[in-house]
């Protein structure tokens, strides 16, 4: 048999297709922080910097060919070492476990939105700054052509700081558009919640010739609440099934941390989230290796949030939409479940509604109604594409053995042996999948099955920024709060003791139902719907002025 | 033990989602729980009953036990064949459909269309009998219970017993053996 050895190439030009591969410009922009967030490492150690850390993003506001965004930090500056080349997608930091940086290419991820990068770093206890840039021209070259970047070394200048300044320019003008610095600090509020809760860190935001504005890590302490707090040190997984055995695992070196908070009257619409080192990685609920059936009781529940800190147990993928399958992992989300009840037991007790039946008989006739209400919404998705989505499921089946065809038996072959019939029971012990158009929604959160209950009782919850709130979603029950002036507005005048269903009111009471039951189904757009419905409901105050 | 029942007829979403909760709720409590499904000419849709037999086959405490009469479409073929192992009963005269359209005679695996190969596939890893499987995909009629009991799609059928009927009095004796000595 002759061989031959087949070289592999990897295309210059590569990694300019693989940072496509970040679809949001404030992910990106994330990355250059978190790099600056990993420089200040060194002088970070129990909650608290030895230095302040000023971390910057300023945008220039000007034309299309002069817009820029600057990142820049006092931090410890970029170690550059002229004898060793840079390797992509090698991370001296993955080692690192105080780092976020593993992956080797952060850096690059700017190609997404712009085409060029300038650097400018002068390393902590060093005279000598370094400068360089990196544009799509420095990878289109021809493929025994090595990629390369000139950096130039000068003398900093006297008393400077150490510290990195990226420099994003040549930007797609479509990118442009869609930054807004409003949302980048809601990203950067959210993503990096627990490092803002540091003390001695400041990350602000300079919007062209708008004065900075610092972000501001979300205040749990604010809001009157129950709070639920856990340190996992031993995870349990299954060991056998068939014995019923269950295997310990320690992780007190790297224990995972719950904390969750739930108000009684507030709606934070910010569910509770995963960290690792210190930044967000995704939603618990969203999470599909987290086979929970108390999504809405928990996870999604508009008025609990908090985070699970699962440094160290956890590794997210690239994207940081799920984890690694391991078996720490596995045992994690098997473990996590078992501390839903406990977690719905304290929080439980803490909710406020309205349990009376003093309206019993209009909510019956409502749900009455309601029951055969199905909206298509199904046939198409919030994105206007076809829902015919895929989902996996997985079942238990006998083992299949594959014949070969072309098999000869002989007496002496030991193949043979297979033949001979196994007395043992067999069992339906291997794990198969089968995936299916359609199944996006789980059967357990059924849109169709939302019942209405309107709360006479309680004032209304509210927002995190105080504002009343016409209804709200619990499990699978709108509650419509009576007491909201908006309700109040629409209630028939010709009896003091009960509800008088008005035109007025049915529709109100229509509107926060499909607003609810719409934004159950696209969470993305739920604000956008109660927007639209407040915006209804002011119009039709004006119609009522007119007739 | 706890044994629940539910009779199924249309294997919709809505149905589907009774039997979920159902089997959250049997998930939660403790000890060996049995889900009993009575299927009766169950119509529905194969993603509502893998979603079921999902939850049934994730979980360590709940089996499902299926009871059959009537026509049974495909969804409810699958659903009946991943029940628990003993488990899985039919009446005399039920009959289970693998598929509705025949194939021409001579078809292989590879002829068949995405359905039902997803149909052949899960079928053959729940019972173990991927010939006869084919066989009767591909021949696309349906079949009857002592068939379904050789695919192993159930374990037992339940003969109807017409109470007018008279025992059979009438037994054979057995040979006396006349041993050599």
């Amino acid at each position: 048999m002759d061989k031959f050895t087949k070289e592999i190439q990897y295309d210059n030009a590569a990694i300019i297709q693989q940072a496509s591969h970040y679809i949001d410009p404030y992910r990106i922009l994330a990355e250059y922080i978190d790099n600056s967030i990993d420089a200040a490492e060194i002088y970070y150690d129990k909650n608290s910097y030895s230095r302040n850390i000023e971390i910057s993003v300023i945008k220039t506001h000007s034309t299309h060919d002069g817009f820029k965004i600057i990142i820049q930090d006092n931090c410890s500056g970029m170690e550059i070492n002229s004898s060793e080349p840079f390797t992509i997608f090698r991370s001296v930091k993955r080692q690192d476990q105080k780092t976020n940086g593993m992956f080797g290419f952060g850096m690059f991820s700017f190609f997404a939105i712009c085409n060029k990068i300038q650097v400018s770093t002068i390393r902590e206890n060093s005279d000598t700054k370094y400068s360089f840039e990196i544009t799509t021209d420095t990878f289109n070259k021809p493929d025994n052509e090595k990629p390369t970047f000139e950096i130039s070394e000068s003398s900093a200048p006297e008393n400077s700081q150490s510290g990195t300044i990226f420099t994003l320019s040549d930007f797609n003008p479509d990118t442009i558009e869609s930054i807004n610095f409003e949302e980048l600090r809601t990203e950067i509020e959210k993503h990096f919640e627990l490092i803002l809760n540091r003390e001695g860190i400041s990350l602000t935001l300079k919007d062209g010739k708008n004065s900075a504005v610092k972000c501001i890590p979300f205040e749990y302490s604010k809001y009157s609440s129950e709070t639920y707090v856990k340190v996992i040190s031993a995870l349990e997984k299954t060991h056998s099934k068939k014995k019923k055995t269950i295997k310990e695992i320690d992780i007190s070196d790297n224990p995972v941390k719950i904390f969750l908070i739930a108000s009684a009257d507030t709606e934070f619409n910010r569910y509770p989230f995963f960290v690792y080192k210190g930044r967000r990685v995704t939603e618990i609920s969203k999470i599909e290796q987290f086979r929970t059936v108390k999504k809405f009781q928990i996870w999604s529940r508009s008025n609990i949030t908090g985070y699970i800190d699962i440094t160290g147990v956890l590794e997210p993928t690239p994207n940081r939409k799920e984890f690694k399958n391991t078996e720490l992992s596995k045992a994690f989300f098997q473990t996590l479940l078992t501390y839903e009840d406990d977690i719905i037991k304290q929080f439980d007790s803490h909710s406020k509604f309205d349990t009376s039946e003093t309206l019993k008989d209009l909510e019956t006739k409502i749900n009455h109604a309601l029951k055969d209400f199905n909206y298509d919404s199904t046939s198409k998705s919030s994105t206007g594409e076809d829902r015919d989505e895929m989902r996996t499921y997985k079942y238990k089946g006998y083992k299949i053995r594959q014949r070969n065809s072309n098999q000869i038996l002989t007496p002496g072959n030991k193949t043979q042996k297979t033949l001979v019939r196994n007395k043992k029971e067999r069992l339906r012990n291997t794990i198969y999948e089968i995936t299916l158009p359609g199944g996006k929604e789980d059967l357990h959160q059924n849109k169709n099955s939302l019942t209405l209950k309107i709360d006479s009782l309680n004032d209304p919850h509210k927002d995190i920024s105080k504002k009343p709130l016409r209804s709200i979603i619990r499990e699978n029950t709108v509650y419509i709060f009576a007491k909201h002036p908006e309700f109040q507005s629409r209630v028939g005048k010709t009896s003091k003791s009960s509800i008088v269903i008005t035109d007025r009111l049915e529709n109100y009471i229509a509107m926060e139902y499909i607003t609810q039951y719409l934004g159950r189904i696209n969470p993305e757009f739920r604000d956008s719907y109660m927007e639209f419905v407040k915006a209804v409901l002011s119009v039709e105050e004006k119609f009522k002025e007119l007739l | 033990m706890i044994k629940k029942e539910i009779e199924v007829e249309d294997l919709s979403k809505e149905k589907s989602t009774e039997i979920v909760e159902e089997i959250n709720n049997l998930n939660s409590q403790k000890g060996q729980q049995t889900l009993n499904l009575k299927l009766h000419s169950t119509i529905g849709d194969l993603e509502n009953a893998m979603a079921i037999i999902e939850l049934i086959h994730g979980s360590e405490n709940v089996d499902l036990a299926i009871n059959v009469s009537g026509e049974i479409n495909e969804a409810g073929t699958i659903l009946t064949a991943a029940g628990k192992p003993g488990e899985r009963v039919a009446s005399q005269f039920a009959s289970f459909t693998l598929n509705e359209s025949p194939y021409p005679e001579g078809s292989k695996e590879k002829d068949l269309n995405i359905s039902d190969k997803n149909i052949f596939e899960t079928l053959t890893q729940l019972t173990g009998k991927k010939k006869l499987i084919l066989e009767c995909i591909i021949n696309g009629k349906a079949i009857d219970t002592n068939q379904a009991r050789k695919l192993k799609i159930i374990d037992r059928v339940e003969k109807f017993k017409s109470k007018y009927r008279k025992r059979n009095s009438r037994t054979k004796k057995a040979e006396p053996v006349i041993k050599a000595t």
